[in-house]
């Protein structure tokens, strides 16, 4: 059993429980029910709907109360649902996050089980303050409760509750100042602490990873099964023929890039040489906060656009399209769009982005195939560097807006920028009838599964396992690998010596 | 009766992304100046330059476009998904 917990939920049921919990300032109780979302390392709880009280199912005893009526009632209609139960309190009053006081623990100790028997799901137990900050601890039989690291409300902007004993709020650095002092303490401690995956290291992937990392995120995940290859290094910034030529993954360059260039004092990088099609690739995108969809393949891109939804992590997604004129004489002109995918947007197949009969040949292996992609006049990946970090900073303004909401506004919605006209365009995207993936919020472990066998992604990882082995590259690794220690014990000195300043200044 | 020469419409001049083509008939779908552009109609929208600055007024995918001498166009992506 996975042991860090978590909560999410839209911004529209963050509503209504808001609405109930706090209604006149008075503390009330509610019952609502959740959908699993297993990841990796972490379980969240998925709030999937409100279930009212009946007449006699509330009292009030001192704090509000509810009845074993109401309990078994709402269990039954979780369990039918294939849900949990959540039991929400409202604290007026208090502010941010909360310690269980003893009436509620009592409470939610007392139907843990009986929730747990109907439903066949760990109580999840939910606490509201005044200033809409949440709590939440899992509540599993035989174990007790176990405190969240976070509660996460996703709307136009991703607002989270923070467990601070469990993720402590970083401490901010000299070399920050400029960062901080554009957005606020406050809220830099906030963003740079949400768990942000980049999935796809190319050209786009590395630019958002190192900005994040510069800008002091202090959890970054890197995800990619591809290898450094010679015709990559014109858009690979910072990825040298010595990488191509040692066979380097495209997660080892771009996290030594990372590394290099993070502010935070301590940063935690995770890197991952699946793919998010992957079972396990999928499992470990889901213990991110945040995900940065950096993929050129429309399977990861369905993988992601449905995790946005079912699991409740907004996806910023975008990319770049460049089109030279058939007969290679010149530029036709380049596209770069971006576009938060989350529930209350349209997904990235309304939006456009996203060809769903291009999955089923990426799933099939097509895209792999040159004369596939040549008989259906696909693109060959047209890319220009001097371009791509266009596309990557539309990725990252996307973030600001979705984290930090600007003059109070969140994210903006699908964006597209013509470079011939230069001209800055929002996108009129509207939800499909009927659209399967947004019929899919909070659905959880429970949505389709999209992941499978990736033969690509395992080809490549057998190809670069095969490179190691070889006398020439394990000599190359070894003295590139000593160079790079050296460099890290250098910045270590430059560290001790800059703290020295810091001090004395 | 004397036998009359056709009028034709004269040949007008125009461009669709910087590239120059021409033509007799004043009025053309948007998808056949795509494809006359070469591109898939399915995928890239057409826009027409017009003032300053030249920001692209866009033609719905059923519009029949009006070719006056030197209109310029544009074909504009739809998707952008290379990461």
């Amino acid at each position: 059993m996975t042991q860090r917990t978590s909560v999410a939920m839209t911004a529209d049921t963050h509503d209504a429980l808001a609405r109930a919990l706090l209604l006149d300032g008075r503390e009330d109780v509610r019952l609502a029910t959740y959908r699993p979302s297993t990841g990796a390392t972490r379980r969240t709880a998925l709030v999937r709907r409100l279930v009212p009280p009946e007449p006699g199912e509330l009292g009030f005893r001192g704090n509000a109360a509810l009845t074993g009526r109401y309990v078994r009632r709402a269990a039954t209609l979780a369990w039918a649902d294939s849900c949990g139960l959540i039991l929400a309190h409202g604290h007026p009053g208090e502010q941010g996050w909360q310690g269980v006081s003893g009436a509620d623990r009592e409470t939610e100790a007392a139907y843990a089980d009986l929730a747990q028997e109907i439903t066949g799901l760990p109580l999840v137990g939910l606490t509201l303050a005044s200033d809409q900050s949440w709590t939440a601890r899992h509540w599993d039989r035989d174990v007790g409760a176990t405190v969240a690291e976070n509660v996460r409300v996703v709307g136009d902007r991703l607002v989270v509750s923070w467990n601070d004993d469990l993720v402590p709020p970083p401490r901010t650095r000299r070399g920050q100042a400029r960062t901080v002092a554009s957005w606020g303490e406050r809220t830099h401690r906030d963003l740079t602490r949400r768990a942000v995956l980049v999935v796809g290291a190319g050209s786009v992937g590395l630019d958002v990873a190192v900005r994040l990392a510069a800008t002091g995120v202090t959890r970054i995940g890197l995800m990619d099964f591809d290898t450094v290859e010679e015709h990559n290094l014109d858009r690979l910034v910072g990825a040298t023929r010595v990488d191509a030529w040692l066979r380097r993954s495209k997660v080892d360059v771009v996290g030594r890039l990372v590394d290099l260039n993070a502010t935070a004092a301590s940063l935690r990088l995770e890197t991952s040489e699946l793919s998010v099609c992957e079972p396990a690739g999928l499992a470990a995108a889901l213990d991110f906060d945040v995900i940065f969809s950096c993929v050129d393949r429309p399977w990861a891109r369905a993988v992601l656009n449905s995790v946005a939804y079912a699991h409740l992590i907004p996806v910023v997604d975008g990319g770049i399209g460049v089109d030279a004129f058939s007969d290679g004489n010149g530029m036709r002109g380049a596209t770069w769009r971006s576009h938060v995918v989350r529930p209350g947007r349209p997904c990235l197949a309304c939006n456009g982005q996203l060809n769903l009969a291009a999955v089923t040949a990426d799933r099939a292996g097509d895209l792999d195939d040159q004369r596939y992609i040549a008989g259906n006049g696909g693109d060959q990946g047209e890319n220009v560097a001097a371009l791509s970090v266009s596309a990557a900073a539309g990725l990252l303004a996307q973030y600001v807006s979705l984290t930090v909401a600007p003059g109070g506004l969140g994210d903006p919605g699908p964006l597209r920028y013509v470079l011939s006209t230069h001209t800055l365009e929002h996108v009129p995207a509207h939800t499909r009838p009927a659209c399967p993936v947004e019929a899919t919020i909070a659905d959880g472990d429970l949505a389709l599964a999209l992941a499978g066998a990736h033969h690509a992604a395992d080809h490549r990882r057998a190809a670069r396992r095969a490179a190691e082995r070889t006398w020439d590259v394990r000599l190359g690794r070894a003295a590139d690998d000593l160079l790079h220690r050296l460099h890290a014990r250098l910045l270590g000195v430059a560290e001790r010596r800059l703290r020295v300043g810091e001090v004395a200044a | 009766m004397t036998d009359k020469p056709t009028e034709l419409r004269p040949s007008v001049p125009f461009t669709i992304d910087g590239r120059v083509y021409q033509t007799r008939v004043p009025w053309h779908p948007v998808a056949e100046l795509l494809r006359l552009a070469g591109v898939d109609p399915t995928l890239y929208d057409l826009g027409e330059l017009r003032g300053q600055p030249p920001a692209p007024s866009r033609f719905a995918g059923h519009d029949l476009v009006q070719v006056h001498p030197g209109a310029r166009f544009v074909t504009i992506r739809r998707n952008a998904d290379v990461a």
